[in-house]
């Protein structure tokens, strides 16, 4: 598992889409370090919601995993290198468990990083608040990768479905139809960090808790983890 | 190991067809391979890629069955341990020295003394200067021999090449070309697949011929060479004085027909091509009627698939 993760952590880091990726993960900080140097410690509550809840966890968190998870496993099918993978004595889940762990560790640690560093930046909540954005998002970011690897791995058009659902499902439909809170991703991330942190997030709607968000989080990388492992199994690989 | 598994030849591939969508890609093919080199020739198109794809475990057959060492290929990961595919596109991880590449392969193959066998891989393609140069440098021969050195790295028992000398130049092929029969003759079951017939003639003994996704001909070689060889032939002559090259040309043995078209070329046909080839000049020459051009009709490769699928 080590080669293939090694492997796929050089390819995503190696590709075009970093350049990218280490925007979207530097611009949450730049966004707090130049507030910070205006002093607007008037709003620093607000500003840190806002950059956790709007720019961070529906914008920059879903974008760099999608970015990165359709990638993954997404590129080795369509550029052809995946049969160097599926020749091998390996079973499938250790090919699909590097390939979930490789935008982890490019992506949601980084976005969960900065999203940390950005909201200790606007001095709301202290170590305590930037922890628990840093612990929130990387939640989150953790079951998008799992999400984005399957959707690459299951259609030609991954990174369109997943604009589709993050710009529409999380941004728009899951603000106003409630029920949508257990199927949006962005929420569990929102519900870890007011979980760990209770003075957070007050300026933004309610998301599912602490202990449902973490456990909705985990079932979404396991059962992706297991929809990736059967659609490998079954795939005709180019 | 069972005495089934024993017994078994190396692939066994029963009524297998295979479809995309309203395209049959390989149709109702039955065949056997056992060790030693195995070509599998035909056009482009034939199926051949798409048959050695089902071999290989990566497509699953609409229909019928693939055994390889008597075991199903298809979702049997630890087959792999014995077996090494070279598919027939270039794509590599081309950020990686040919080193990694070949290395990559043997750790995920967990080959015991990797550094040794990575080296053995690389020296056996002769690529040992070049192994420390990024894929994306390489030539396409290049890449196809750290290729072939990928695949050999844990000394598989059964190899499925897929047109493994395209794009190589003559020492390379010459390269490829020993390094296969070697494999072959130390007792490995390798399968070439190839659309040209002199890459197969100078790899190996036994073919399995395809046309149009079925299976044409099978066996040896030299049986099927000479089918080849009594087809018809015809050539197309553009002549200084075509009816006396005409007349002259119809009093030769080995010539079946000669006929003028309208733009007054000849169409000559005939089953003997060493005698059509040394006579045309001689009656030519006799005749002192000069010879503006030659061109075989029907040489293309699917003109003689075709004529062998016919017979």
């Amino acid at each position: 598992m080590a080669a293939i993760l090694s492997l796929t952590v050089r390819q995503l880091v190696g590709s075009r889409r970093a350049w990218l990726v280490a925007a979207l993960v530097g611009l949450p900080v730049l966004v707090a370090a130049l507030s910070h140097l205006a002093d607007s410690t008037a709003n620093a509550g607000e500003l840190a919601d806002n950059l956790t809840g709007t720019l961070i966890a529906s914008g920059t968190l879903p974008l760099v995993l999608l970015l990165l998870g359709t990638a993954s496993l997404g590129n080795e099918l369509s550029d052809r290198t995946l049969v160097y993978l599926t020749t091998k004595p390996l079973a499938r889940w250790h090919i699909v468990a590097p390939k979930l762990l490789a935008p982890m560790l490019v992506g949601a640690v980084p976005v969960a990083v900065g999203g940390g560093i950005a909201v200790a930046l606007t001095g709301a909540g202290g170590f305590r608040g930037a922890a628990a954005t840093g612990i929130g998002l990387l939640a989150g970011g953790v079951a998008y990768a799992a999400v984005f690897t399957w959707a690459g791995l299951a259609t030609r058009h991954a990174l369109l479905l997943g604009l589709v659902y993050v710009f529409i499902w999380e941004a728009a439909l899951a603000r106003y139809l409630d029920g949508i809170r257990y199927l949006s991703v962005r929420r569990f991330a929102l519900g870890v960090i007011e979980g760990i942190d209770g003075t957070r997030l007050t300026t933004l709607e309610r998301p599912p808790g602490v202990l449902p968000s973490a456990l909705l989080a985990g079932g979404v990388v396991v059962v992706f983890a297991l929809l990736a492992v059967r659609r490998l199994r079954r795939l005709d690989v180019p | 190991m069972s005495a089934v598994a024993r017994t078994a030849p190396s692939i066994a591939v029963e009524g297998v067809s295979r479809w995309f969508g309203g395209v049959v890609a390989v149709s109702d093919v039955t065949l056997s391979v056992e060790p030693g080199v195995t070509g599998l020739l035909g056009p482009n198109g034939a199926g051949k890629t798409t048959l050695l794809r089902a071999i290989a475990g990566l497509i699953a057959p609409s229909r019928g069955s693939v055994a390889v060492f008597g075991e199903p290929v298809r979702d049997n990961p630890r087959l792999y341990a014995r077996v090494g595919y070279m598919p027939e596109h270039e794509a590599v991880y081309d950020f990686l020295t040919g080193r990694q590449f070949v290395g990559l392969s043997a750790s995920l193959q967990r080959v015991p003394d990797r550094e040794a066998a990575v080296r053995r891989a690389i020296d056996t393609v002769g690529l040992a200067d070049a192994q420390d140069r990024r894929l994306r440098g390489y030539s396409r021969g290049m890449r196809q021999r750290m290729r072939l050195a990928a695949t050999l790295v844990h000394d598989p028992q059964l190899l499925l090449l897929d047109e493994p000398l395209s794009g190589t130049d003559p020492a390379q092929r010459l390269r490829l070309v020993e390094v296969i029969r070697e494999l072959g003759a130390a007792g490995r079951t390798i399968v070439v697949s190839s659309h040209v017939l002199e890459e197969v003639a100078e790899l190996a003994d036994r073919i399995h011929l395809m046309v149009g996704g079925k299976l044409a001909a099978s066996g040896d070689f030299r049986a099927i060479r000479m089918q080849l060889n009594d087809r018809p032939f015809v050539v197309r002559i553009d002549a200084s004085d075509p009816r006396a090259l005409a007349a002259g040309l119809v009093s030769v043995e080995a010539i079946e027909s000669v006929e003028i078209d309208a733009e007054g070329r000849l169409r000559v046909r005939s089953r003997d091509v060493t005698s059509l080839q040394r006579s045309v000049p001689e009656v030519a020459q006799a005749l002192g009627v000069r010879l503006l051009r030659v061109e075989p009709l029907d040489d293309s490769l699917e003109s003689v698939f075709e004529y062998l699928a016919r017979g």
